[in-house]
């Protein structure tokens, strides 16, 4: 599992962090009991406050997403590839479109019909 | 703050070790200047004792010396550089770093002060061997029996005390200011300067006064080595005599060192930013 | 109703509390009234101009400078009456790259400073020279800025202090040894109980690793928050505005920067977000954007605000 924060996002690291993790977990690079990083491996690699680390994983944690074996470490719940974390990712990729799209003053039903367009127009692309 | 363990201050006793050897090694330039002039110094009076004997029949000349307190000369001019070595006082910054360990600022910059001293005192033993070894060569060199007498006890002494009176003098500059340099070299050409003026102003008594602090009974000099000069005027000058007294010595030095003792201690107990 | 900009934290242990810092340096005033609080394990980012008194604040706290008025104490220690006991507790890294005897070599200096330190971890100043890779052979005084603070961080954290000073701990260091200093300190945090108190310019660097931040601008603390507060209470709002717009009368908060163009706003406002939209909507504007600000952008409208 590759963590990396994207210097743009104005977000609280921890929360940043959580989102990486999901995402990770859905995409299966983290797998069912898979090791987490520590939290001091962690905050060295990204160099990163360790109590924001401490912080996120406690969060992971309160969300069902990770477990911690005592003395041993944290580890990523089994089941996670599917539902409600895939949900929540997807929801964080409209949010981010949304706040985009007002941004850019275009009505919701625009971003739709353009995210579909586009869309298809990669299909035809990559089939030829 | 009881959540926290605070760590403990270092001893005393390391601290003074350490400044002893940090001292050590800044002076280590100084250390093999010394031993280098005394080793061309040797050279020089064992070969010209030679080449004398060489040149002129036996019996005819006087080779050698005897030890007395002027032949401390050297040690303590170089007990006046000292304190530049120990401090290697060029720009303040590094005197940050010595105010910054976790030391109280007073006695640390004692212990300095002390740990070139004690360095200081190391350079007279070896002086004083020196000198010794010596004025013991040479006459056997020349086959001469010495016939000079035993030198005064306090004239020993002054290996150590002449030394320890320059560095302490020093040290007060360069522990006081920025700029020793300048208070010296100021101190120094300011002496001339007042004589000189006030010779010229006919003022002779201040200026009798003026000098008896370095030539005086009770003057630099009467505490460095116990020489005084006695002036006697005649018509149109004063006479002056030079003589060694143990009696001013025995008062002078305590006087000076005590004095610059206390003017060493207030400038290390400055705060200074 | 505006809310002032906080200067003060909420209450709990503090490693570095200053109170009414006072100091002139001739007629230039270096401090003033200066209430510093830096939380216990704290990562105190302290930010300003050049010649804000930053350096002096930190120089207080170890007493190579004394105030004019005010006190400070570390750990509840007095900086002026147990200064000593304050500076066995501190690794500092101060800004002058001419510290320490420029005679010595550097791995006698190493050796110089770990006799003051009972709690010096031999071990890990070792590791700490090969990370930061010191010639150990070289005099103090030969190296170049860069080479020279790295030497002065290892003298800092290799006695593990409770409390961290940096001054410009990544000035002079390549990009390469930017991030090792970051890495060193974030392994540093997890290994260690510490406090920070870090000045930089650098404010992107340290994004990551600051909890607390405290604004210093001509010797006065403008503004002093945690992170989280910091997150939560300052936004920068976009709005289109219709033409010939009267504006609005007050948002609920302190505004830091206002940028007009014609028919759009731009607000950094530090107050409570939802009230100051409300605010904005009804005064005829069409809020398009709240983000909150990154460190750097925070730390520009703190320092400079135009409004």
């Amino acid at each position: 599992m590759l963590i990396s924060l994207d210097p743009q996002d104005t977000r609280p690291i921890y929360v940043q962090i959580v989102d990486e993790v999901r995402r990770a977990l859905v995409l299966g690079t983290l797998g069912p009991d898979d090791p987490l990083p520590s939290v001091r491996d962690l905050a060295v690699k990204l160099r990163v406050n360790p109590n924001t680390v401490s912080q996120a994983y406690r969060d992971l944690e309160r969300q069902g997403m990770v477990y911690v074996r005592r003395g041993q470490g944290t580890y990523a719940t089994p089941g996670q590839a599917d539902g409600v974390e895939r949900h929540a990712l997807a929801d964080g990729v409209a949010q981010r479109a949304l706040h985009d799209a007002r941004r850019n003053g275009l009505a919701v039903d625009e971003l739709i019909d353009a995210i579909r367009s586009h869309n298809n127009k990669r299909q035809k692309e990559e089939s030829q | 703050m009881t959540s926290i363990s605070l760590h403990p201050t270092p001893s005393s006793r390391t601290v003074a070790i350490e400044q002893f050897r940090a001292v050590g090694l800044a002076l280590r330039t100084e250390a093999l200047f010394f031993v280098g002039t005394l080793i061309v110094l040797a050279a020089l009076m064992i070969g010209s004792t030679i080449h004398a004997m060489q040149t002129h029949p036996a019996g005819q000349f006087h080779a050698g010396f005897t030890y007395g307190a002027p032949v401390t000369i050297p040690i303590f001019l170089m007990a006046f550089l000292i304190p530049f070595g120990v401090w290697r006082a060029e720009d303040p910054a590094r005197r940050a770093y010595h105010w910054s360990m976790p030391v109280a600022r007073g006695p640390h910059t004692i212990a300095k002060l002390l740990s070139g001293w004690a360095w200081m005192m190391i350079a007279a033993v070896l002086y004083l061997a020196f000198i010794v070894a010596l004025a013991a060569i040479i006459p056997m060199i020349t086959g001469e029996i010495s016939r000079e007498g035993p030198t005064a006890g306090w004239e020993w002494a002054v290996a150590f005390t002449a030394p320890t009176l320059a560095y302490l003098l020093t040290s007060i500059a360069v522990i006081g200011s920025d700029h020793a340099w300048r208070w010296i070299g100021g101190l120094y050409i300011g002496y001339w300067v007042l004589i000189g003026v006030l010779f010229a102003f006919g003022m002779q008594d201040v200026s009798h006064t003026l000098r008896a602090v370095v030539d005086g009974a009770y003057g630099l000099n009467a505490a460095l080595i116990g020489s005084a000069h006695d002036s006697a005027s005649m018509r149109g000058g004063a006479v002056r005599i030079r003589s060694l007294s143990m009696a001013n010595w025995l008062i002078a030095m305590p006087l000076w060192i005590i004095g610059s003792g206390i003017a060493v201690t207030i400038a290390s107990y400055r705060h200074r930013e | 109703m505006t809310s002032p900009l906080p200067t003060r934290l909420r209450d709990g242990d503090l490693a570095v509390e200053t109170r009414g810092l006072t100091k002139r340096f001739g007629d230039q005033i270096a401090l003033n009234d200066v209430t510093l609080q830096v939380p216990v394990g704290a990562v105190y980012l302290l930010v300003g101009p050049n010649g804000a008194g930053k350096s002096t604040t930190l120089k207080v706290l170890l007493d190579l400078v004394r105030a004019d008025q005010g006190m400070a104490e570390v750990f509840g220690l007095n900086s002026r009456e147990r200064a000593p006991a304050v500076r066995a507790n501190v690794g500092y890294v101060p800004e002058r790259p001419d510290w320490g005897y420029g005679w010595m070599r550097v791995g006698r200096l190493l050796e110089h400073h770990a006799s003051y330190y009972p709690s010096w971890d031999a071990d890990y100043a070792a590791r700490l020279a090969q990370k930061f890779e010191l010639r150990l052979d070289r005099k103090m005084g030969v190296l170049s800025k860069g080479q020279a603070r790295r030497v002065h961080l290892t003298m800092a954290l290799a006695h593990r202090p409770p409390l961290l000073l940096l001054d410009e701990p990544t000035d002079g260091l390549d990009p390469l040894m930017r991030d090792e200093t970051l890495g060193v300190l974030a392994d540093h945090l997890a290994e260690s109980q510490t406090t920070v108190v870090l000045s930089t310019h650098h404010v992107e660097e340290v994004e990551r690793l600051a909890d607390h931040i405290g604004v210093l601008r001509g010797g006065e603390l403008r503004a002093q928050m945690s992170r989280a507060d910091l997150d939560a209470g300052l936004r920068r709002y976009r709005v289109e505005v219709p033409d010939a717009w009267p504006g609005v009368a007050s948002l609920n908060g302190k505004v830091l920067r206002r940028v007009t163009a014609p028919r759009e706003v731009q607000w950094t406002v530090w107050g409570p977000e939802a009230e100051i939209v409300q605010k904005l909507s009804s005064a005829g504007g069409t809020v398009r954007e709240v983000v909150p600000l990154s460190l750097l952008d925070a730390t520009l409208a703190l320092l400079n605000p135009n409004d």
